[in-house]
C-alpha cells in the first residue's frame, strides 16, 4: 500500500515536471483539395498525441466542385465540434502576382514558388487579404479561428499588427504572439517543419526535433504537411509524435 | 589564450557532434519500432 503511494507521489512529480514543457502539434495547408487524406492524417496525428491538434486551414474553395466544397465545409464543422483548434492560413495560400510588391517580397516570392502570399504588399492590400482570408473562412467554416499563420510563415511589416487586431494569435518562424494590455507579447517558440528540406536531411532533422524537444525552454511547434507523410513516412512521424509526447505536454495556441 | 579558447572550442565541438550521433542512433531506433496500441486483446 505504501509502496503504492511511493509510485503515484513519483508519477505525479514526473508528470508535474513534464508539464512544464509543452509543445504545440499543428497540420499545416488543410485545403479543399487535400481534405480526403489530409482528414486521415490529422486524425492519426492526434490519436498519436492523444488529444485534438491544431490544424492551420486555407479557406479558399477555388474552383472546386461543389460537391467537393461541401464536403470539406462538413469536415470543417466535424473538427471544430470534436475540439480540433483552427489556424487560418492565409486566403489561397498562393500570392496573386497582379499585387505590387517590394523586391523583398518579390524575392521570397521566388523562392517559395509564389506560396508567401502576404510577401511585400502594402498595409491597404494587407488588410484587404487579411480581410478576405477570414470572410472565405466565414463562408466554408465554423467558429473563430485562434489565430493567424501567414503561409510559409511570412508576413511583412504591417501584418502581425493587424492580425492581432482580428485574431488572438498570430505566428512567425520565430515565434508566437498575443495582445495583451495592448502590448504584443511574443512567446519564445521554435518551428520545427520537414516540409522545405530535402529528403537527404530529414533524418538529422528528425533528431534535431526530438533533442529541441528534450531540451528545457519555449512552447516549440512541431509541424506537419501532408507531403511530410510520403517524405519521413507515417510511421515515423507517429512514433515522433509519441515520442515528443512523453517529453512535453501537448498544447494548443488557446492554452499558451 | 586564443591557443587555449581554440582547443577548448574544438573539444567541446568533438563532443557535443559525438553525442549527437549517439542521440541520432537512439532517435533512428526509437522512430522505427512498430507501435502496439494495448487492447483488449492484449490483457
Amino acid at each position: 500500500m505504501e509502496q503504492n503511494k511511493d509510485i503515484l507521489d513519483i508519477q505525479a512529480a514526473e508528470q508535474s515536471s513534464r508539464k512544464k514543457k509543452k509543445f504545440i502539434l499543428c497540420y499545416h495547408s488543410l485545403t479543399v483539395n487535400n481534405f480526403k487524406k489530409a482528414s486521415v492524417q490529422i486524425r492519426k496525428l492526434a490519436e498519436a498525441a492523444g488529444a485534438p491538434i491544431s490544424i492551420a486551414v486555407v479557406p479558399s474553395i477555388g474552383a472546386a466542385p461543389e460537391s467537393e466544397a461541401e464536403e470539406f465545409r462538413e469536415e470543417l464543422e466535424k473538427f471544430v465540434n470534436e475540439g480540433y483548434e483552427i489556424m487560418l492560413h492565409g486566403a489561397r495560400h498562393r500570392a496573386d502576382l497582379q499585387m505590387k510588391r517590394s523586391l523583398q517580397g518579390k524575392i521570397v516570392l521566388w523562392i517559395s514558388n509564389n506560396g508567401a502570399e502576404f510577401a511585400g504588399i502594402d498595409e491597404r492590400f494587407t488588410q484587404a487579404l487579411l480581410k478576405r482570408s477570414l470572410t472565405l473562412w466565414k463562408a466554408n467554416g465554423t467558429g473563430k479561428p485562434s489565430g493567424f499563420i501567414p503561409p510559409i510563415w511570412f508576413g511583412n511589416k504591417y501584418l502581425k499588427q493587424q492580425a492581432l487586431e482580428i485574431f488572438d494569435y498570430y505566428e512567425d518562424y520565430h515565434g508566437i504572439y498575443q495582445k495583451v494590455d495592448g502590448k504584443v507579447k511574443k512567446y519564445k517558440s521554435d518551428t520545427l517543419s520537414f516540409s522545405v528540406y530535402p529528403t537527404a536531411v530529414l533524418g538529422i532533422l528528425q533528431t534535431y526535433a526530438c533533442l529541441k524537444m528534450l531540451l528545457p525552454g519555449g512552447a516549440h511547434r512541431l509541424v506537419f504537411h501532408e507531403k511530410d507523410f510520403r517524405t519521413i513516412g507515417e510511421k515515423r512521424i507517429l512514433n515522433m509524435v509519441r515520442y515528443i509526447s512523453t517529453m512535453r505536454e501537448k498544447i494548443m495556441y488557446r492554452d499558451l | 589564450m586564443s591557443d587555449w579558447l581554440f582547443k577548448s572550442w574544438l573539444k567541446i565541438s568533438a563532443l557535443t557532434a559525438i553525442l549527437f550521433f549517439f542521440y541520432h542512433l537512439f532517435i533512428s531506433q526509437k522512430l522505427e519500432e512498430e507501435f502496439h496500441s494495448s487492447t483488449n486483446d492484449d490483457k
